[in-house]
């Protein structure tokens, strides 16, 4: 992300500007940071359906893309939700990588995280309490919604 | 109370979980081989 290296350099050649302390900047840091945790879950989810499914829908004459929407995509909803759900809070309670790479601009790369550590920082507690309060009905909300989804999958 | 924070939080998570979810599962649908030739298995 150096405006000196490879990915750095391209952004700045496309858009003028470096990457560094951009909202842009910290999606790509973010995503880079949580593939594992979304990788591994879906990978266990498409490794645990049965082979002769996929096989039988070969034989009818799927092509692999139709095979991957038709078949895989929903035998392996619960591990992709788990994926989601892992990649969502995890993103959201995010504060290291979001710090390096976007600093801590007002508007554009100041998330939540960020700025619960600057008011405690700054000893304001109350702020700081407050906006760690509105995250938990943002994440159970997102949990329900997830559950919701999945609860018809019968595996 | 940052609502901005906040809201960017959410946007942020939103987004990152969205191209994670597009881009990462045919990657990690094509990690157990199961959508090359006619092997169905990778432990064969």
């Amino acid at each position: 992300m150096d405006p000196e290296g490879w990915l750095g350099g391209l952004w700045k050649g496309a858009t003028g500007s470096p990457i560094l302390f951009t909202f842009a900047g910290i999606v790509i840091a973010s995503i880079t940071y949580s593939i594992p945790f979304a990788l591994q879950p879906m990978r266990a989810a498409f490794e645990k359906i049965d082979p002769r499914l996929i096989e039988s829908a070969r034989i009818l004459g799927l092509s692999p893309p139709a095979i991957f929407l038709r078949v895989i995509l929903p035998n392996s909803r619960n591990g992709i939700a788990a994926s989601a759900i892992l990649v969502f809070l995890h993103t959201l309670g995010a504060f290291g990588v979001i710090l390096m790479v976007g600093g801590s601009v007002p508007g554009q790369t100041r998330v939540v995280s960020v700025a619960i550590y600057e008011a405690v920082e700054t000893l304001q507690y109350g702020s700081a309490a407050m906006m760690s309060l509105a995250l938990l009905p943002i994440c159970y909300i997102f949990l329900l919604v997830v559950h919701r989804l999945t609860k018809r999958s019968p595996s | 109370m940052d609502w901005i924070a906040l809201f960017l939080s959410l946007k942020l998570a939103l987004v990152a979980t969205a191209i994670l979810m597009i881009v990462t599962a045919p990657l990690a649908c094509l990690w157990p081989c199961r959508l090359r030739s006619s092997d169905f298995t990778c432990s064969s």
